[in-house]
């Protein structure tokens, strides 16, 4: 069996793939959120994860991302804003029903780096990072 | 929620090179915890946590989400697969159990 086939047929089984993200969430910096969605090791800096951020951005409240990935054993999209008061801002479980490609907007508390993390189906984590200046911040605090 | 009274408005349009391309605004304050409001006390953490979206009857995506999405989150993606007709349904659930669906059938490019 590919890995491709592998990775769909253990998203088929809904197993491992709903990762329990609440701890993630609870965590207040990349590391710790990433150990805690049970990614294994340093994710691996690969141009097979594409970040689109713009590089300043304006609002803070509405930083507008592509996340995307070409990998073709991807589990899970994993943003992370290593500047923000809660750094997981979100995890996107895949399927072979959709194209590895989201579009969302984010808040950005202040000038941050922007993680990227593609988990693989053996756990193992890919990333792009890219930094975005913040004129204002969006997260209303003080 | 004051954004609560609109509705989320979904769409579903196949793509002229195949796959069909969802849009979703959903109506959400999607507050921080960090926000002080009018009277300077803080505004409770309140926030969409789940966001689910079926194909026919496929679970197509599961997103979790903390605070740090924005309010009145948009998210636009494709469905390989899909076709004109098919049924896209999501549902959001957010940290108070509050939760809404909207569904939407797949029109023409």
């Amino acid at each position: 069996m590919s890995t491709r086939r592998a990775a769909l047929a253990t998203l088929a089984a809904g197993w491992p793939l709903a990762l329990h993200a609440a701890d993630a969430f609870a965590a207040r910096d990349v590391a710790g959120a990433l150990a805690a969605l049970g990614v294994a090791g340093e994710p691996r800096p690969s141009a097979l994860v594409h970040l689109t951020a713009p590089d300043v951005a304006e609002n803070g409240a509405v930083v507008p991302l592509t996340l995307a990935t070409s990998a073709p054993d991807a589990t899970h999209l994993i943003l992370l804003v290593d500047g923000n008061p809660v750094p997981l801002v979100a995890v996107h479980e895949l399927t072979p029903l959709l194209v590895p490609r989201i579009e969302l907007r984010i808040k950005m508390a202040q000038a941050s780096p922007v993680r990227l993390v593609v988990r693989l189906a053996d756990g193992r984590a890919l990333v792009a990072s890219k930094q975005v200046a913040v004129i204002q911040g969006g997260c209303g605090g003080d | 929620m004051a954004t609560d009274a609109l509705p989320m408005r979904l769409r579903a349009q196949a793509l002229a090179d195949g796959g069909v391309q969802v849009r979703v605004l959903m109506r959400h304050d999607m507050e921080t915890g960090q926000r002080r409001g009018e009277d300077g006390a803080r505004v409770p953490r309140r926030h969409i946590h789940t966001v689910t979206v079926w194909l026919n009857d496929a679970v197509a995506l599961r997103a979790q989400w903390g605070p740090g999405v924005a309010r009145d989150p948009f998210m636009q993606f494709t469905l390989p697969s899909a076709k004109v007709g098919d049924a896209v349904r999501l549902r959001w659930e957010d940290t108070a159990g509050e939760s809404r669906s909207a569904q939407t059938a797949v029109v023409a490019a």
